[in-house]
């Protein structure tokens, strides 16, 4: 897990969407962290500030279950 | 029969016992099997001292085992209350308190394990209640609306009628079981003999997931809130020609914004479309409008339309009331609000109206449309919020001097921005995300505020009220300003 991308998504999520996650490995989904309304922020927040395009039609739950899987995903895509 | 929602079932157990009643992920119970282990479940609640207008609480994932909860409850002639299991506990610990239940059926408990398969005598009438379901309310402490066998019968029974549902269709479980309109996909669907296919929470998360649920599933009937066919039309999630088995697809709880309705109609022109109205207050939805043909413009304003059969609608000071079939006898132990919510019909003697807190209208043609609400509740993603409920609990938070709690419409899919501007205590700082999180542990989710603005006094008007209509403009400049950054 990239360590930069993590500080710069926690950053994102405390910031931009408000939200506290505890660690890298929380569940955003089981949780209830994320909702639609959140996911969709979240997606556009990413494009926004770290450059990284997910489509929503592309985009698999499984790598945004947590900051951890999310760093992963926008890891490999850049 | 004697009037039951339970009867629906056990029509068809005897009938088609090995028909599909209820499909989720990999699991499918019959109608013989689901009509068996309610009967086990309510001899089991009898032997655990429920006896009839007790009340029991739920509390699971949706999934098979809280719907022959809910039937086995109403079999052993109590009164189920669905709780939410995304809500956080300070709040189901409210709700508990307000109805005192004999019991709280859990995975852990879930008292299935009675041995016979043999009904119980009916231990209640039709004009019994058959459920509460809790709702938001302005003072912080959810209203429980109580609502009668006979109230869900007459609308189901509409239903079937109005919309020709039979034992060939397949219906979509959509809305989460402590939210009103999950009653019609169940009993609907019941008493068509029909499946009901309920759609796992995660699934709606991503609108491309949520249509391969559709497809696969063959639904042949869609029910939800607005906000997720909005979702699916803004993420372009549905093909031309999508969905060939599908043939009707209703909402309600809020306006689906036209642009997404022209969008489905385009997509989907083999179905059709019809916009629900009505409050839990006066069971699942009151009024339709069949939408005839795709509207032409964007801007066109779709009407809630007329009664359903056995309803009625009528405006009392440009207020929608309500009266008819569907109709509450109130809040669960709370005669002030229902006395305030539930008043003489102005023209029936002997009869109630609710009134909505909706403004509406009367056209030149007789349908009725909706023009906004009266007070400070709002609809935001189908959810109804009591923006006081969400001011309630900030002001229980440590921290925080005073806050206040407004909503801006917006152009997503969820209609509303809630935004809280606060002032926090002197030498104190708390950040939007500690506030949040703070807050999370009170209200449920989608209560939540998506937009904080901190201040050092709130801005108050010439009675020293809070100024909300500057604080929303505030709220507005900030987003646009956003917007177009």
């Amino acid at each position: 897990m990239p360590a930069s991308i993590i500080d710069e998504l926690n950053a994102l999520f405390e910031e931009a969407l408000h939200i506290e996650v505890p660690g890298p490995h929380t569940d955003l989904i089981d949780s209830g962290l994320l909702d639609s309304l959140q996911l969709v922020q979240l997606l556009l927040q990413i494009e926004e500030r770290m450059g990284t395009r997910i489509p929503l039609d592309e985009v698999d739950l499984e790598d945004l279950r947590s900051i951890g899987r999310l760093a992963d995903l926008i890891g490999q895509r850049t | 029969m004697s009037g039951l929602l339970q009867d629906l079932v056990a029509r068809h157990a005897a009938r088609q016992p090995e028909a599909t009643a209820v499909v989720h992920e990999k699991n499918r119970v019959s109608y013989g099997d689901l009509e068996a282990a309610s009967n086990r479940l309510a001899r089991r609640l009898r032997e655990a001292g429920v006896r009839p207008g007790d009340r029991v609480c739920f509390l699971a994932p949706k999934s098979t085992l809280p719907l022959i909860w809910m039937l086995g409850i109403l079999k052993a002639g109590a009164i189920h209350v669905p709780l939410d299991p995304a809500s956080p506990a300070a709040r189901l610990q409210k709700i508990i308190d307000a109805c005192e239940p004999r019991l709280v059926l859990t995975p852990d408990e879930p008292f299935t394990d009675g041995d016979s398969d043999a009904p119980l005598e009916p231990a209640a009438r039709p004009e019994d209640p058959a459920h509460i379901l809790f709702t938001s309310g302005s003072t912080g402490v959810p209203k429980g609306v109580v609502i009668t066998h006979a109230s869900v019968m007459a609308f189901v029974e509409w239903g079937l009628a109005h919309f020709g549902l039979d034992a060939t269709d397949r219906v979509s479980g959509y809305t989460p079981l402590h939210f009103d309109l999950s009653t019609y996909d169940i009993f609907g669907a019941y008493a068509a003999g029909a499946e009901l296919h309920l759609v796992p929470p995660e699934t709606a998360l991503l609108p491309h997931r949520l249509a391969r649920f559709i497809r696969e599933a063959r639904l042949t009937q869609w029910f939800s809130v607005p906000s997720v066919l909005n979702y699916m039309a803004k993420a372009d999630a549905v093909a031309h020609g999508d969905f060939p088995s599908l043939r009707r697809i209703m909402w309600c709880g809020e306006v689906l914004p036209t642009p997404a309705l022209i969008h489905w109609m385009r997509r989907v022109p083999h179905a059709r479309f019809t916009n629900l109205y009505g409050p839990t207050e006066a069971t699942i939805a009151s009024s339709y409008h069949d939408v005839a043909a795709c509207p032409e413009s964007p801007a066109a304003h779709i009407p809630i339309g007329r009664a359903c059969g056995g309803e009625e609608l009528l405006l009392v000071d440009g207020e929608l009331c309500i009266g008819g079939a569907g109709l509450s006898p109130g809040y669960w132990r709370d005669p002030a609000k229902t006395a305030e919510a539930f008043v003489p019909h102005p023209r029936r003697a002997g009869k109630r109206i609710y009134r909505t807190g909706d403004l509406g209208r009367m056209r030149p043609d007789g349908l009725f449309e909706l023009v906004g609400r009266a007070d400070t509740q709002i609809k935001s993603r189908g959810y109804r919020i009591e923006l006081g409920e969400i001011e309630a609990a900030l002001g229980t938070l440590p921290g925080l001097r005073e806050s206040a709690v407004v909503a801006i419409p917006t152009d997503g899919f969820e209609q509303w921005l809630i935004c809280c501007a606060y002032v926090p205590l002197p030498g104190t700082a708390p950040a939007p995300a500690a506030l949040r999180a703070a807050l999370a542990r009170l209200v449920p989710g989608y209560m939540l505020p998506a937009r904080w603005q901190q201040h050092a006094a709130l801005p108050r008007n010439a009675n020293g009220k809070v100024d909300r209509p500057r604080l929303k403009q505030e709220f507005q400049e900030c987003q646009q300003a956003s917007l177009t950054s």
